[in-house]
């Protein structure tokens, strides 16, 4: 008994807190003041509490997305999903840079808390020196991989809480009310201003989305610690601004390097107070820079997972199990960063703007991404916590537009670089991207199956956005089309192939389309990962058939939806896209299994109940080859006929119409069965160069049967040999082809059934054939 | 109460390495059911889905190899995980394990040590017991260690276990009890235990040390350097 595997969750409230809060809290705090300060003199409080109710909007809607697709890889899996892969590629990529960016930012404040306090150490290039040593002593960490670490995790960050709350607590005592006196030097345009440097810390959050995946009780603790972790650091950051500007004048902190050391320098007995900063400080900039360094690595890995990202990034190391390339590209990158700070001057307000401009982009496509899902409402989205209905639509909405007012401020430079990284998104998506990802596959589609031509809300955003098929627009004349559902990776690119083959052989019907087909199987079930996965290996599918589409040059629609009964949504697909063929991959008689189902019971209610001809293949050779029909006088004969002469051309072969014939006395044989071949290839309407015929006469008709098939590659043959439409039979020649024959076999069931007015003999013969065993 | 028969165990195996697990301790017992637990150790740096996509049929056949060498059927999972403990945890609960298997350097398993606390979580520990003797070759040590005034109990307590081993049907001639006087159980429990080969422990509440230097039974496990049997408390 092998119950296959899973995914842990390991996090609970505090891992997720410390993760969330630890990081939002990290290095902001000890670097922020100054800059807030010199931004918008104490007003600046009022900068974190705009920041933070930014991001609380943000975590609203993060929380819902999250809580109903919890897995890895946070904004960035929401917003590809709902809006597809080129905003995907905008926001992983601007996720990316941003932490990085916040990396670099959390680094540069190490290296100034570190050297400023020592009076023989000074100068910028030390700076940067040092924030690149602390840089390389994390990658290099990451690297070798941690196990547990949240361990130590914990405490740095209990410890850096220890000191934050002694310097708030000791520093209420010595606000001096002067220094408030002047709150808001540089009015509401400074205070928007300085939101836009002082939101970098607000990326802490989004980690815990980041790793969604991870969480223990998702449906609780996501939203639970989002929403704490952002309203008790605004609170912290609100109250450490007003002591810190009532301590000391703004203009003195705002000039300074080390703003929260030359506070406690006052309030906390000067070299003591000092030493405890700095060594918080130091913590607090390696933690969070840490947490930046595994968030990174996860968005990598989720854009892989959608093919937005090279594999070759997210190879895992052999013996540490890190994705150690994504993590020094991460750390490199990061370098490069602090390294600017050699040159440019105010290097640390820089930073932090670009990381803020990033995350507000991303949270701004994350508000739309959740209107997206609320309106479309697709079935495997079922959120265990929704923003309450008062709240709705008024939370994304405000998002946005506080996002824009945040931005709109920012320094010309930050805007640049930001739109550069937008840009860079952009160009990714167009010139990498595109062709791998199945981002205009999954979710509509899925949509539409499941709500029928209600999903109106998705139909817009792929216009808007130019994502729909452009066969779905250009469909002047009916298309032939051709269902695929495909499940399995080893043999769907042969089932492709066959079905644009059948396609194209009925071009002069209408233009050729495949309509490739995945229905995950519901399976209710509390691990939520094992669903995500499943989710994966569906986007892997269709992402191949989308590849083996694009080789053969065939258009392919993709449909894929989540459900109880696959037979049911192939069957809906079916009739919703007025297919005229059905070509399924089949796993072949197994023997002695005999539970009331003859191929499965989602093969038997299509092949039951579809309106169109089917098709059931086992592959069993690579070639296609060249195929052969067992013509009888079957209902389904002209159908065989017509689909080995269709199968034929996927390797420019002839099919061979054969038939057996019983020895008799009182008739010819050889003549019978040339005229029930042709007869049906009549039927078929195959003109008489596009088949050979074969007639085999036997007086032991099953072993024939067999014999005769046996050196071709492909075996096409009916379904039953009865005409019985409200009985499901698997003809017993249709058994025996298809567990002995060596070649492929293509059970053919065809939508009209042929009336068995046959050429008068044949029937009965081939009936007889049933009887042998 | 008659002993349960076929106790269910849970073997954690690392399947991340490609060293094979000694196994000669699987087979120790025909009665007991095996789970085997497949972990596969994921660093922080990664989520457990990248690995998992890298390296699950390494882990599925790796464990499925393991599975093989045993003769008869047994349960397995595969599981990628940032923490080995919470898994085996979890895992025993879902499978309703009797008891955790956690290796040793030693590989002889015929002279099994079982330590006994009190009536806690007698019956599970005496199943497995049961159930490790029902190999002709293995013969038990039930252990006490208790304070000078409580020998009297102490002695009930093992002959009591004794009994219902006798009872389910094992030849007494392969049980031993041994009563010893300490203060100090743990260091006694350690030092006998270098005479056995296997230890079967009963899990205890982990107090607040324990939470943080890891569990008392896991310790004796470590100290002891033999393979221990963790019976789970019901």
């Amino acid at each position: 008994m092998t119950d296959g595997s899973s995914l842990e969750r390991n996090l609970g409230f505090i891992e997720a807190m410390t993760l969330g809060g630890g990081t939002m809290i990290g290095a902001g705090i000890f670097i922020l003041p100054g800059l807030a300060a010199e931004g918008a003199g104490p007003a600046s409080s009022v900068s974190f509490g705009i920041a933070g109710f930014v991001a609380l909007l943000a975590a609203l809607s993060l929380a819902e997305l999250a809580t109903g697709m919890p897995i890895a890889g946070g904004s960035y899996h929401y917003v590809n999903r709902a809006l597809g892969g080129l905003f995907g590629s905008i926001v992983g990529w601007g996720m990316w840079t941003g932490l990085m960016f916040a990396s670099a930012f959390y680094m540069i404040g190490f290296g100034q808390y570190i050297v400023v306090p020592l009076p023989f150490l000074d100068g910028r290039a030390l700076i940067v020196l040092i924030g690149l040593v602390g840089l390389a002593a994390i990658t290099g960490l990451n690297y070798y991989g941690t196990d547990e670490s949240s361990g130590a995790q914990n405490l740095m960050i209990g410890a850096e809480l220890i000191v934050v709350l002694a310097y708030v607590a000791v520093g209420v005592f010595f606000i001096e009310p002067g220094n408030l006196a002047e709150f808001a030097p540089t009015g509401p345009v400074g205070i928007v201003a300085t939101t836009g440097t002082v939101f970098v810390t607000y990326l802490g959050f989004e980690i815990i989305a980041t790793v969604a995946g991870e969480i223990e009780d998702p449906g609780r603790l996501i939203p639970l610690t989002m929403v704490l972790s952002v309203v008790s650091v605004t609170i912290l950051y609100v109250v450490i601004m007003l002591v810190s500007t009532g301590v000391v004048p703004y203009q003195q902190l705002g000039s300074s390097f080390v703003p929260v050391s030359d506070v406690a320098a006052i309030t906390m007995g000067g070299a003591i107070g000092v030493a405890a900063v700095t060594v918080a400080a130091a913590v607090a900039a390696i933690s969070s820079s840490n947490s930046s360094i595994l968030a990174a690595s996860r968005v990598i890995y989720a854009m892989g997972r959608d093919g937005l990202m090279s594999d070759r990034l997210n190879v895992t190391h052999d013996r540490f199990a890190t994705p150690h390339r994504a993590i020094i590209a991460t750390g490199g990158v990061t370098g490069l960063l602090v390294l600017a700070g050699l040159q440019v001057a105010e290097i640390v307000a820089l930073l932090a703007q670009v990381a803020s401009f990033s995350f507000l982009v991303t949270y701004a496509l994350v508000h739309v991404a959740l209107v997206v899902f609320r309106r479309v409402d697709p079935e495997p989205y079922d959120p265990e916590f929704k923003i309450p209905g008062v709240l709705y639509p008024a939370v994304p909405i405000l998002g946005v537009v506080m996002a824009g007012v945040v931005i709109s401020q920012m320094q010309p430079e930050v805007i640049v670089v930001g739109i550069g990284i937008v840009a860079l998104g952009v160009v990714w998506y167009g010139g990498y991207a595109r062709s791998r990802t199945v981002e205009d596959g999954l979710l509509g589609e899925a949509v539409r199956i499941a709500f029928e031509p209600g999903g109106i809300a998705f139909e817009t955003v792929g216009g808007l956005f130019g994502q729909a098929e452009p066969s779905d627009a250009t469909a002047d004349a009916q298309p032939y089309r051709v269902v695929v559902p495909v499940a399995n990776p080893t043999t769907q690119r042969r089932l492709l192939r066959l079905a644009a083959a059948t396609a194209r052989a009925h071009a002069d019907d209408g233009e050729p389309e495949l309509v490739a087909v995945h229905v995950t199987e519901a399976r209710p079930s509390p691990d939520r990962n094992v669903e995500s996965d499943r989710l994966d290996e569906q986007r892997d599918l269709l992402t191949v058939a989308r590849g083996v589409a694009a080789e053969i040059g065939i258009d392919l629609d993709t449909r894929s939806a989540i459900a109880d009964d696959p037979g049911e949504v192939i069957l809906e697909v079916i009739r919703e896209t007025d297919a005229e063929q059905v070509v399924l991959g089949w796993q072949g008689v197994t023997d002695g299994d005999d539970d009331g189902e003859v191929f499965g019971s989602t093969l038997d209610s299509v092949i039951e109940r579809a309106p169109c001809d089917v098709a059931l293949v086992e592959f069993e050779q690579e070639m296609i080859g060249e195929p052969v029909a067992l013509v009888d006088a079957g209902p389904h004969a002209a159908t065989v006929a017509q689909r080995a002469v269709d199968f034929a051309t996927v390797d420019g072969e002839t099919a061979t119409l054969l038939t057996v014939q019983r020895s008799t006395d009182d008739a010819d044989p050889v003549r019978e069965g040339r005229r029930m071949i042709e007869w049906v290839a009549n039927r078929a309407n195959l003109d008489s160069d596009e088949y050979e015929t074969e007639v085999v006469v036997s007086g032991d008709l099953s072993a024939a049967i067999i014999d005769a098939v046996t050196g071709y590659d492909t075996v096409c043959v009916g379904l039953s040999e009865r005409s019985d439409a409200e009985r499901l039979e698997f003809g017993s020649t249709a058994r025996r082809v298809s567990r002995d024959a060596p070649g492929n076999v293509a059970v053919v069931r065809g939508r009209e059934l042929l009336e068995p007015d046959g050429p008068d003999r044949g029937l009965a013969d081939v009936t007889a054939a049933d009887d042998v065993t | 109460m008659p002993l349960g028969d076929g106790s269910t165990v849970l073997v954690p195996v690392d399947v991340s390495t490609t060293e094979a697990p000694d196994t000669d301790l699987l087979t120790v017992s025909d009665a007991v059911h095996l789970v085997l637990l497949g972990y596969y150790p994921v660093p922080d740096q990664a989520p457990p889905a990248q690995l998992k996509a890298d390296h699950e049929d390494d882990a599925q056949r790796r464990l499925a190899e393991l599975a093989a060498t045993i003769d008869r059927d047994v349960t397995q999972r595969v599981v990628f995980t940032h923490d080995r403990d919470e898994t085996v945890d979890r895992a025993a609960e879902e499978y309703d394990c009797d008891a955790i298997l956690l290796p040793g350097s030693h590989t002889a398993t015929e002279r099994v040590f079982v330590p006994l606390r009190g009536d806690d979580n007698l019956d599970r520990i005496l199943s497995l017991v049961a159930d490790l003797l029902r190999r002709e070759e293995t013969t038990a040590t039930l252990f006490h260690a208790t304070t000078a005034d409580e020998r009297e109990y102490g002695q009930s307590l093992l002959d009591d276990a004794a009994g219902r081993l006798v009872e389910a049907g094992i030849d007494r001639a392969r049980i031993n009890t041994r009563l010893a006087t300490t203060n100090d159980p743990g260091t006694a429990i350690v030092e006998l235990a270098h005479e056995f080969d296997l230890l079967v422990v009963g899990e205890t509440e982990p107090s607040l040390t324990d939470r943080i230097l890891g569990r008392v039974s896991t310790r004796i496990a470590d100290e002891v350097d033999r393979p221990a049997f963790v019976v789970r408390k019901p």
